[in-house]
């Protein structure tokens, strides 16, 4: 089953969306932040990563960037999660390397329907 | 006869004392004779002197200078001659009193061609304007344009007088018609004078003979010679010497005045006459001169020489030696009367300057120039005029030259040329600077005079100062100038550099500056600064008010003005004025409304007319108005800002603030959800309604948020339009049925009328659907029971094309107060709809602003209780404004030749189809099967247009759009993306400048490349080399691209070329025979036509230094050969090539705009 990586430094959305992904039957890791982001995707290799953008210390854009400029994490794909959703957002994810853009409150049906997508590949 | 002896004795005694005796006699005698001879000739010369000195007083004198040069120059006179002003004008009578009193005449006055006197001014008494005087010989001989003197005795008065007549010309010069005379009328006290000073008797002869004046006064009024009836009648009808002779026997002379020696009252005179040309028409006057003979050799001389006449040797000796004394005396008495004739000369010229001194009161200064010896004599109204040095009265022609601005001064000797030449009048005028450096205007008239060959000898001319009349004519020239300087759209600062650059231009002023007034600080700055120094940051940058001369004239707000700032106290800096020869300071308050906003003040080398100085207040007006413009402005542009900046602050805080509500609604939702999936998987269905509670009320929560970020983007300024065509009737459809629970919750019906022709309009899709979605759920929101309809039509306006969509409801309706606020942002018809109905208030603010931003209108009708009708008029076509935030790529002028199109594709299905298809339409069509592919070949190529598909494995296409626009080369290639990912905000931010949706609408797609790639005339490229093979290499490569190629084998036979046509760009060999790249380079430069042709040199030679410096400027790009493969130094050339026409085409395009 694919192993998805959340990076949610908002412990009850993390809860939420960690659940509901589990109960659709994949893998998941999580990070609080974007150092422990890049650490987990090193070590855990996963499939796909959910990342939300507004992080303590090291932002969703800066480790998205980190993890598109290392070769072991480069080809995993990312989808930025932002509750920002003004024009410009979605261009700096894509520009930070972010591989799509989800805006939160997210829809579920919607989000699964992207990363089964990105997993298909 | 006998004769005795002692008389024989006698005899030779006798005749020795006889002889003695008849020799001194004879002695005496001859001496006398040659006394009374050598005399005589003394006399005539002291006649011509004294007659000189009579013209000196008269014809060649200075009242005669005056009365001409009134006749030739003066303005007033004429303006009352031509009838413009009147006759008593004041300023008329000042010149003629001006005369009057300076040479002590006793009248003055100008007479009309018809010989009215039209204005006088006189001492008699005996009025004088209206007399007519056309008889009078005077007038007729200045009426001929001849200067005169006229002695006469009036009729009535019996004064003897002498009338100084001079032509009145139209203009000044003595070639313009006369327009009458001007005369003065003296008494004889001048020539009274020169006889006076003659030491014997001395007499004025007219030309018929009338004593006129004498130093015997019984002589005065005599007749010379006979009277005879003849002479009486002829004096008598010449009306010239009054009454004298109407009556009785005139009184004739007791002598001959015709013999050379005549005798009066017993003593021997000698007479000399001299003739006066005062140009009579009856003749020459004659001055007579007596000179007392016996003075020569008195009686005690002749008995001592009788006495001593025993003694013949003795007294042959004796009168030898008298005679060779007396001999000597007479000599030294004719050199006494020469030198003195000399003098008399000089006295000429001096008395003639005497008259210049006196024209100089009617401000007229008069020179002449000696055109062969190349002097210069002025008089001393001359001298002030020009400032020339006051002991000399005469210098060479230099001395004058030195004084005038050197920017005059070569124009100024031309006009003299052209006169000398007779080409033109002399008349002109200078600048002229005296040797305390401050300038004046001078105004010069001259006459050129021959001689009988016609060769030019002298100039004689007047000349004035115009400084005051120069200066309003400035005045009227820096008005408009600083009235154009005012009103160009430039920073202020620039703006009043140029109103002082006018002063300096326009005002002669040698230092203008300008300052504004900050009030915060209590300070003047400077802001602009012309003249000696142009720098506004150096001394006097900043001045607080009141202190200084600029301080305080901004705080008195009153004007300053000095004509004299050497003396000034307020001046600090004495030898800094002296040094820059400054005389004048004006300082003008610039004032709007009461209020000081700055000062214009200026340092002028001229002084300067009061009028003048006053005037400028109208200057300082514009310009006081233009800096408090200019103010406002500002402030009105920083409360804008400030605005704006809150604005932004506001909607940042929107943002933000949704951002920390969204997160929160998250967990809501998704926990909800959740938990109805849940309650669903283990069968506890009766939880999932109140579950779904939670959900819905989360979504509205969630909606709300979303418009709130909506406002908060749209006053950003973040939000965008993305035009696309789309079927209005679809979107209708669509719309309706999506709402359709929404409507049927408050129990109403809604009814949809579409016109049948809508077709597809063009505008941003999401926002007209949200515009009806916010007006359809609006209306249901405040409906219940009731029908909304939706009607939607074409309609016809200024002949384009809108649709027009009206949603009307049957609900509760809208006050006028109500339908005030609608549109206002958090602002709902009233504080209690929002409790009964819900909602933020911004949906109706969001839809006015979408509708305003694709160039449409809203508007309302309502009636409380009969429902509220919106319609909201949309352009069938949107365009985007200006202003508009999405600038799509502006269309640049095309490469000419085939256009090439980059299809970077990795599907190949879609690659072949598109290549097939574009060919056909006439493209060059190059294909990448990827991204890394697709850039490289974008690098080699340049094409025209990349069509770009987004999704590709590995780069995809936004990574490569990000490249492409990132390379400095490339970013100028229109990029069209091509996908299935509906992502336009992502494409446009990126710099795509079209998107198409996938599956391509072909139509749309040739639309778009004609757009970026508009047919062109084909390109053509002249190939400089003489390489055969490289040039037909080249020849091939260009053109497959669409390239037109001509060919030279050298520089010599592409100047041939050229001249039959020109290329669009020249590829050009540095080394070939006969005519190298260096000197073709040259002679393309040469030709005016050519130099805009873009020259490439392509060339082995390593270029030196000297090389490249030869070539720098005129070569657009150089190409080293170098170690290259063929290939890719051709693949360098087409690129280069391909830049520079699109470069030079993009020139064209931009010239022709």
């Amino acid at each position: 089953m694919a192993k998805i990586l959340l990076v949610e430094d908002n412990e009850m959305n993390r809860d939420m969306l960690s659940r509901r992904l589990l109960k659709k039957g994949f893998e998941l890791v999580m990070a609080m932040d974007g150092e422990q982001a890049i650490e987990m995707a090193r070590t855990e290799a996963p499939d796909l990563i959910l990342m939300d953008i507004s992080l303590p210390g090291l932002d969703g854009w800066e480790a998205t960037r980190r993890l598109k400029a290392m070769p072991e994490t480069q080809a995993i794909p990312i989808i930025a999660l932002t509750a920002h959703a003004m024009a410009g957002d979605r261009e700096k994810c894509l520009e930070a390397g972010c591989n799509d853009y989800d805006t939160k409150p997210v829809e579920f049906p919607r989000l699964l329907e992207k990363i089964q997508g990105f997993l298909a590949r | 006869m006998k004769i005795s002896p002692s008389s024989r004795r006698l005899l030779p005694w006798a005749a020795a004392i006889l002889l003695s005796v008849a020799v001194t006699f004879g002695i005496i005698e001859a001496t006398r004779l040659s006394l009374e001879h050598d005399y005589q000739d003394t006399l005539k010369t002291e006649a011509t002197r004294r007659g000189f000195e009579v013209m000196a007083q008269t014809m060649n004198g200075n009242v005669m200078g005056a009365v001409s040069a009134l006749g030739l120059v003066d303005q007033p006179i004429k303006r009352v001659a031509r009838g413009e002003i009147p006759l008593n004008t004041p300023v008329v009578m000042e010149s003629l009193q001006a005369i009057g009193q300076i040479y002590e005449a006793n009248g003055a006055y100008l007479v009309n061609p018809d010989g009215i006197i039209k204005s006088s001014w006189d001492t008699v008494g005996v009025p004088l304007t209206g007399v007519d005087v056309n008889f009078r010989p005077y007038f007729q001989i200045a009426m001929q344009g001849k200067q005169n003197i006229y002695a006469a005795i009036g009729t009535t008065t019996g004064m003897r007088s002498l009338y100084f007549a001079a032509p009145m010309y139209g203009e000044v010069s003595t070639n313009a018609p006369i327009i009458g005379a001007v005369v003065a009328r003296l008494g004889l006290e001048r020539v009274d004078s020169v006889l006076r000073a003659w030491s014997g008797p001395a007499l004025l002869l007219s030309p018929q003979g009338l004593v006129f004046a004498s130093t015997r006064e019984d002589w005065i009024e005599s007749l010379a010679g006979q009277c005879t009836p003849e002479r009486l009648q002829a004096i008598r009808t010449l009306k010239q010497f009054g009454k004298i002779f109407d009556s009785g026997t005139p009184r004739t002379l007791p002598f001959d005045l015709t013999s050379d020696i005549v005798s009066i009252e017993n003593r021997r005179y000698a007479v000399a006459r001299t003739q006066l040309q005062w140009n009579d028409p009856n003749g020459p006057w004659t001055l007579v001169l007596l000179g007392d003979l016996d003075r020569l050799m008195p009686a005690s001389l002749r008995t001592k020489i009788g006495l001593t006449s025993g003694l013949l040797m003795l007294t042959l000796s004796a009168a030898f030696l008298i005679w060779r004394q007396r001999l000597r005396f007479a000599n030294q008495e004719r050199q006494r009367a020469e030198a003195e004739l000399k003098e008399s000369a000089y006295k000429v010229r001096e008395s003639k300057e005497r008259l210049d001194l006196t024209l100089g009161a009617t401000g007229i200064g008069i020179w002449e120039r000696d055109l062969h010896q190349h002097t210069l004599t002025w008089d001393q109204a001359t001298q002030a005029i020009l400032g020339l040095p006051t002991e000399e009265m005469s210098g060479h022609r230099e001395i004058f030259l030195e004084r005038v601005h050197p920017d005059d001064l070569e124009r100024m000797r031309e006009e003299t040329r052209q006169a000398i030449a007779g080409v033109r009048d002399y008349s002109t005028e200078y600048r002229v600077i005296w040797p305390d450096a401050s300038q004046h205007v001078v105004a010069t008239r001259a006459v050129v005079l021959r001689d009988e060959q016609g060769v030019a000898t002298r100039m004689i001319g007047a000349c004035w100062d115009i400084t005051d009349t120069k200066q309003r004519e400035q005045l009227a020239f820096l008005g408009s100038e600083v009235g154009d300087a005012l009103t160009s759209f430039k920073p202020i600062q620039e703006r009043l550099q140029l109103c002082a650059e006018a002063l300096v231009s326009q005002f002669d002023a040698a230092l203008a500056r300008i300052w504004t007034v900050n009030e915060v600080e209590s300070i003047l700055e400077m802001q602009a600064s012309a003249g000696i120094h142009s720098q506004t940051d150096g001394t006097r940058s900043r001045i607080p008010l009141g202190q200084f001369k600029i301080g305080r004239i901004a705080q008195e707000g009153r004007l300053r003005f000095s004509n004299q700032v050497g003396a000034e106290p307020d001046v600090d800096d004495k030898e800094w004025v002296r040094q820059h020869g400054l005389v004048s300071f004006v300082g003008h308050p610039l004032i709007v409304e009461g209020r000081v906003v700055g000062v214009m003040a200026f340092f002028s080398r001229t002084k300067l007319n009061p009028d003048a100085v006053h005037a400028l207040a109208g200057v300082a007006k514009t310009i006081a108005v233009a800096i408090d413009r200019d103010r406002a402005e500002r402030e009105l542009e920083e409360a804008r800002e400030a605005a704006e900046a809150a604005t932004r602050a506001k909607s940042a805080f929107l943002a933000n603030m949704s951002h920390e509500l969204r997160t929160p609604m998250n967990a809501i939702l998704g926990y909800s959800e959740m938990l109805m999936e849940d309650a669903e998987d283990q069968g506890q269905e009766d939880f999932i309604p109140d579950l779904q509670k939670i959900h819905t009320a989360g979504k509205h929560l969630l909606g709300l948020i979303n418009e709130i970020l909506d406002l908060s983007k749209i006053e950003a300024g973040k939000m965008d339009l993305f035009l696309e065509s789309f079927d209005v009737a679809g979107m209708i459809n669509d719309v309706a049925s999506t709402l359709q629970p929404l409507i049927e919750k408050n129990a109403n019906t809604l009814q949809v009328h579409s016109a049948p022709e809508l077709g597809s309009m063009y505008a941003d899709l999401t926002k007209v659907r949200q515009s009806l979605f916010n007006l359809l759920s609006n209306a249901s929101k405040f409906t219940q029971n009731g029908t909304i309809t939706l009607d939607t039509a074409p309609v016809l306006r200024d002949g384009v094309k809108w649709i027009s969509f009206r949603v009307a409801d049957t609900g509760i309706g809208m006050t006028p107060e109500q339908i005030d606020k609608l549109f206002q942002p958090f602002v709902q018809a009233d504080a209690s709809t929002s409790r009964k109905y819900g909602g933020t208030g911004l949906g109706m603010t969001i839809t006015q602003h979408f509708t305003r931003m694709m160039g449409g209108e809203i508007s309302v009708a309502s009636e409380p209780g009969a429902g509220t009708a919106f319609t909201v008029l949309l352009p069938a076509k949107v365009e985007i404004k200006p202003e508009a935030p999405v600038q799509p790529e502006a269309a640049e002028p095309k490469l000419p030749g085939l256009n090439t199109v980059l299809v970077i594709e990795d599907d190949p299905g879609a690659r072949e189809l598109l290549t097939r298809f574009l060919t056909k339409e006439g493209y060059r069509v190059e294909t990448a099967a990827g991204g890394e592919a697709g850039l490289r070949l974008a690098r080699e190529l340049h094409p025209d247009i990349i069509t770009l598909d987004v999704m590709m494995p590995g780069m995809d296409g936004w990574a490569v759009l990000s490249a492409l626009k990132a390379d400095p080369e490339l970013a100028d290639i229109p990029v069209v993306m091509l996908t299935i990912v509906d992502n336009k905000n992502l494409g446009y931010a990126l710099g795509a400048a079209d998107y198409l949706t996938k599956p391509i609408q072909r139509d749309r797609l040739l639309a778009i490349l004609e757009k970026y790639c508009p047919a062109s005339e084909p390109a053509t490229v002249l190939v400089v080399e003489d390489d055969t093979a490289t040039r037909e290499v080249i020849r091939h490569l260009l053109e497959k691209t669409g390239i037109q190629v001509t060919e030279a084998e050298n520089g010599r036979v592409a100047l041939e070329r050229l001249a039959l046509g020109q290329p669009t760009l020249i590829l050009l060999d540095l080394m070939m025979p006969e005519m190298d790249g260096f000197q073709f380079v040259d002679y393309v430069r040469e030709h005016e036509a050519w130099r805009a042709i873009p020259i490439v040199v392509v060339t082995a030679k390593d270029l030196t230094p000297e090389d490249r410096l030869r070539l720098n400027g005129y070569v657009t790009d150089i190409i080293q050969k170098d170690a290259r493969g063929q290939e890719e130094l051709l693949a360098e050339v087409s690129k280069m090539v391909k830049i520079r026409l699109k470069k030079s085409a993009l020139k064209t395009g931009d010239g022709s705009a």
